[in-house]
């Protein structure tokens, strides 16, 4: 609070100035926060030890919202500004009483994806911290106890679609539990493991009443995103677990830490990406039949018919946030590309674990028009990872600026990276 | 600054003198080899522990190598109050399985351990047992009769 007084003074500095001022007074830090860019990108650490991030979004104005998978400061909500204008957050506010994942600005609210419900909060132009008095916009959520987040996504013609995870590995009898059979047909698809497309202005809707499912035969996809490019939806999906565990006759520790791909999915309407019943195998490039319904790692069945992911990724790279870049900044290759914040893997032991990064693709239309790469690194800090808790810091979510800067936050401890471009 | 230095200084100093741990030190405290004879002699035995090898195959998955879990979905078990205190808290977790939202060291945790009742009495007792003093752990054995008696 003391130094409140400054704050303001700089505040009504940078208003006289305008926003753009911004980008050229930003430096960035000379580690670049850790990471390790392309050349011409540099970094620098906007906030640090803010909680669990989960996901990010950032205002016309450069405030920047983060979920939290877990309280901090009894709150669920955290909300940056720099009113300096070096690009670090100087305020940190706590809000909100829900905690989750998926959370985008839309129509003057922050929307929030709570667990079991998707809410939104009054946002006061020119104030951070949105009101307290949030709404209801979709709930009847199964209530789950794995892959519960709700990432949601907006196509700009009234709509909101939400991700719903499906609460199990491979739809078996007996939950993650070694010779029980795969459920046929899986109940789970009902009202889990797909996207349901819900109004993006109606209060108090229902899952199963208002909400129509759009796609499905998705296990976990922890993030979506509607390319304004070509107006279509993207999701990403966590693969399947455990394929040696349950099946060492079939598999071998090395099969499982690859295998099954992660997916990047081009989901128009209508489509079925196979879950439970099949994965995709990326060595293979083919969907085939999972081992709970009597696939062997070849025969294809049923599967033959299912749709194929548009890029698929080693196993348990655990992509958590996806984003179709937009913004002026960066060069022109990266325009309308795809960027993917990978959380890095915990099924891969005894292998090492791997993937704490951000991955570019760069696409033409609405197809990828080259392989991924690796964008952004070193978030784990180190290279030798045996154990989840050996990284660092993991990529959680992504943003885009107002001036085409990319945002980055951490699950660990909520740092958030600013990602620019000079040439 | 200086007094935050200064308090730094003055954790470590107690965190060395009594072993203590936290989460940000663990990496550092279970990688670091312990000089002393007496540790050194009690890992070789872990190593050939029966225990280990059921560890291995079943757990090791999920809580990781060095029992730290997954930060998030799969709670450590090491130094693990939860592991140290109820045996029968315990042999319940692994015959009935456990889910939902959990606290463990101060963080939430929240996903499905299955039941792995599947496993013999004497599997079950071999794998408390390396647990219970492996990791940081300091408990004594369970033994098979122990999981007989709780099964239903």
């Amino acid at each position: 609070m003391k130094n409140l007084f400054p704050a303001i003074l700089i505040s009504f500095l940078i208003f006289s100035c305008g926003q753009q001022e911004h980008k050229a007074t930003q430096v960035p830090d000379p580690d670049n926060g850790g990471l390790t860019l392309p050349e011409g990108f540099s970094a620098l650490v906007v906030a640090d030890e803010i909680g669990n991030g989960r996901h990010i979004t950032v205002n016309d104005n450069g405030d920047i919202y983060v979920s939290l998978r877990q309280q901090a400061d009894n709150k669920g909500i955290v909300c940056l500004r720099d009113t300096a204008g070096d690009g670090k957050a100087d305020i940190v506010e706590y809000t909100g009483e829900h905690t989750g994942t998926g959370i985008k600005l839309h129509k003057g609210y922050l929307y929030f994806g709570a667990d079991t419900a998707i809410v939104r909060y009054p946002i006061t132009p020119g104030e951070l911290v949105p009101g307290n008095e949030w709404q209801m916009i979709a709930r009847g959520f199964p209530n789950e106890r794995q892959h519960e987040a709700k990432p949601m996504a907006f196509d700009g013609k009234g709509n909101m679609y939400v991700n719903v995870g499906a609460p199990s590995n491979a739809c078996m009898e007996q939950s993650r539990t070694k010779g029980s059979p795969g459920m046929d047909p899986c109940p789970l698809l009902e009202n889990s493991g797909g996207t349901w497309k819900f109004k993006d202005d109606v209060l108090n809707q229902e899952q199963m009443i208002d909400g129509v499912r759009y796609v499905t035969g998705i296990r976990n996809g922890m993030a979506n995103f509607w390319n304004t490019a070509v107006d279509e939806l993207y999701v990403v999906q966590h693969g399947r677990d455990q394929l040696d565990q349950f099946f060492p006759e079939l598999y071998d520790a090395e099969d499982n830490a690859e295998l099954p791909a992660e997916e990047l999915f081009l989901a128009t309407e209508g489509s079925d990406f196979g879950w439970p019943y099949c994965y995709y195998d990326q060595l293979k490039k083919k969907k085939v039949l999972g081992p709970e319904y009597g696939g062997d790692g070849e025969i294809q069945g049923r599967c033959e018919t299912k749709s194929d992911p548009i890029m698929a990724f080693p196993g348990h790279l655990a992509p958590n946030d996806l984003l179709f870049y937009t913004g002026d900044m960066f060069p022109e290759r990266y325009k309308n590309g795809a960027f993917i914040a990978f959380h890095g893997s915990w099924n891969r032991a005894p292998e090492p674990q791997k993937g704490y990064f951000v991955v570019f693709i760069p696409f033409d239309g609405s197809l990828p028009s080259g392989d991924w790469e690796i964008f952004a690194d070193g978030f784990a800090g180190t290279e030798n990872i045996l154990s989840t808790r050996d990284a660092e810091h993991r990529p959680c979510g992504l943003a885009q600026g107002p001036d085409g800067a990319l945002y980055v936050v951490d699950s660990i401890d909520g740092k958030v990276w600013k990602i620019m471009y000079s040439s | 600054m200086k007094y935050k230095f200064a308090v730094l200084v003055m954790f470590a100093v107690l965190f060395a003198a009594c072993g203590g741990n936290n989460q940000k030190n663990k990496k550092s405290v279970i990688s670091q080899p312990d000089q002393s004879a007496q540790v050194t002699e009690k890992a070789a035995t872990q190593k050939e522990h029966p225990g280990k090898k059921v560890y291995d195959s079943v757990c090791l998955v999920c809580h990781m190598a060095d029992g730290s879990g997954v930060p998030g979905m799969h709670p450590p078990i090491y130094e693990s109050d939860f592991v140290n205190s109820d045996p029968e808290q315990l042999i319940k977790i692994i015959l009935e399985g456990m889910s939902g939202k959990v606290e463990v060291k101060g963080e939430i945790y929240n996903s499905i351990m299955p039941p792995q009742a599947h496993l013999s009495n004497q599997q079950i007792a071999d794998v408390l047992s390396y647990v219970r003093s492996s990791f940081g752990n300091n408990s004594g054995p369970i033994l098979p009769e122990d999981v007989q008696k709780l099964r239903k």
